[in-house]
């Protein structure tokens, strides 16, 4: 029974998608074509904070100073774009270890004090998980985006 | 005109008299205008009989499904001015918006087309659907027509992002070969897309053998749409395929 059960961990270990070097890569490729450009881009910054506020009505009063009671707002639409930028900066540094840290560190640093509790990067999490197959339509890994959204979330939250 | 209301008036005449006639031999004592008005009565019952049926008749020509399906086989051939992954808002102001905000709760468009109830209906991806046609192959695959049928076996739209209906179907073929028919089956995981009235189908897991579908809701309604079996990678359409949604009584 016991070598069954170890077994079984085994396998559960091996199946699940890591935020390795080749899982990285093919994030990147999948982030280039979901980011897309210019109206496109805002849309996509759009729908994926409408799909968090959804979740999580409360996080709006966190972005009070950034028109976040109306997400159409120019403010609000600025800092949406702020944020897939500074979401692309990590993605695209997840194959140069030392700057992907740097970034982190510099995205920690901005967060901390804020109070945020990790459900909202939870729901920021799954609002991505959706919005991406969305706007990819096909050839798209989720297993993957999980692991190294996760990664990515670990070093902004800092713990 | 006149002629002819004078002349129906004249034959009524006649019909009664001669029913009068006819009735009195039968009943005897009975008020011949009396037996005459049942008769006409039966005649109307008659009537109504035959315009039961030619109400049935009128069901199958619709004229404003009709006028739709032109209407979405014109829009189709002109185009909508927009580009790929977006959607056209339509009515007096042309205006395009992306197509992962279309049905999404919110006005995203001027007019508020892309929250429509009719762009915005399930109907085509209901659970329980079945869809049926039959497959031509051009490419990729060495087969003779055969029937392939699309049940959609599972629908979810998540509430805190509506602009998507996630859908598991089983896709089944009928294949003959050597005189035996055989059914060759997958199971399928994909959405459907409001914007482009689209459903995409691509194989679970294990059977990675089979080819993708993609079907476009194009004619007008929930009930037909253009179907392409395609290479999931390049969309490069190997079999066309045309159905139409069994009927559920």
């Amino acid at each position: 029974m016991k070598t069954l059960i170890l077994l079984l961990a085994f396998v559960a270990v091996a199946m699940a998608t890591e935020c390795d070097n080749l899982t990285r890569l093919k994030v990147k490729a999948q982030w280039r074509r979901a980011y897309s450009s210019g109206h496109n881009r805002e849309d996509f910054a759009q729908a994926i904070w409408r799909a968090i506020f959804a979740q999580a009505p409360e996080a709006r009063s966190l972005f009070k100073r950034v028109g976040g009671d109306d997400t159409t707002s120019p403010e609000f639409e600025a800092h949406a774009l702020r944020v897939l930028a500074g979401f692309d900066i990590t993605i695209s540094t997840l194959d140069q270890p030392e700057a992907l840290k740097a970034e982190l560190d510099h995205l920690e640093k901005q967060h901390e004090g804020r109070h945020i509790p990790d459900n909202y990067f939870e729901a920021f999490k799954t609002a991505l998980l959706h919005v991406l197959p969305a706007q990819l339509g096909r050839c798209w890994d989720k297993a993957a985006w999980s692991a190294c959204f996760d990664y990515i979330a670990t070093g902004i939250k800092g713990h | 005109m006149w002629r002819l209301l004078i002349l129906s008036a004249l034959s009524g005449l006649i019909l009664a008299d001669q029913a009068g006639d006819f009735v009195g031999r039968v009943f005897g004592d009975v008020d011949p205008r009396l037996a005459a008005n049942s008769l006409k009565i039966i005649s109307l019952e008659k009537k109504l009989t035959s315009l039961k049926g030619k109400l049935h008749d009128a069901e199958k020509v619709d004229p404003d499904g009709f006028l739709n399906e032109i209407d979405a086989r014109v829009s189709e051939l002109e185009g909508t001015h927009c580009a790929k992954r977006e959607f056209q808002c339509g009515g007096n102001e042309q205006e395009c918006v992306s197509d992962i905000l279309v049905c999404d709760g919110h006005n995203d468009c001027h007019n508020g087309h892309d929250e429509d109830s009719t762009v915005c209906s399930t109907a085509p991806v209901k659970a329980g659907n079945v869809f049926s046609g039959t497959s031509h192959w051009k490419d990729c695959l060495v087969r003779h027509d055969h029937v392939t049928r699309i049940t959609i076996t599972q629908s979810s739209r998540r509430k805190f992002y509506q602009a998507r209906i996630w859908v598991r179907a089983l896709v089944e073929s009928d294949l003959t070969s050597h005189g035996k028919t055989t059914t060759s089956s997958f199971q399928a995981k994909g959405y459907y897309n409001f914007a482009h009235r689209r459903l995409v189908l691509v194989p679970l897991g294990d059977h990675d053998s089979h080819l993708s579908v993609v079907c476009n809701f194009d004619h007008g309604d929930s009930e037909r749409a253009s179907c392409h079996r395609v290479l999931e990678a390049t969309l490069y359409p190997c079999a066309d395929l045309f159905v139409t949604l069994s009927q559920h009584n």
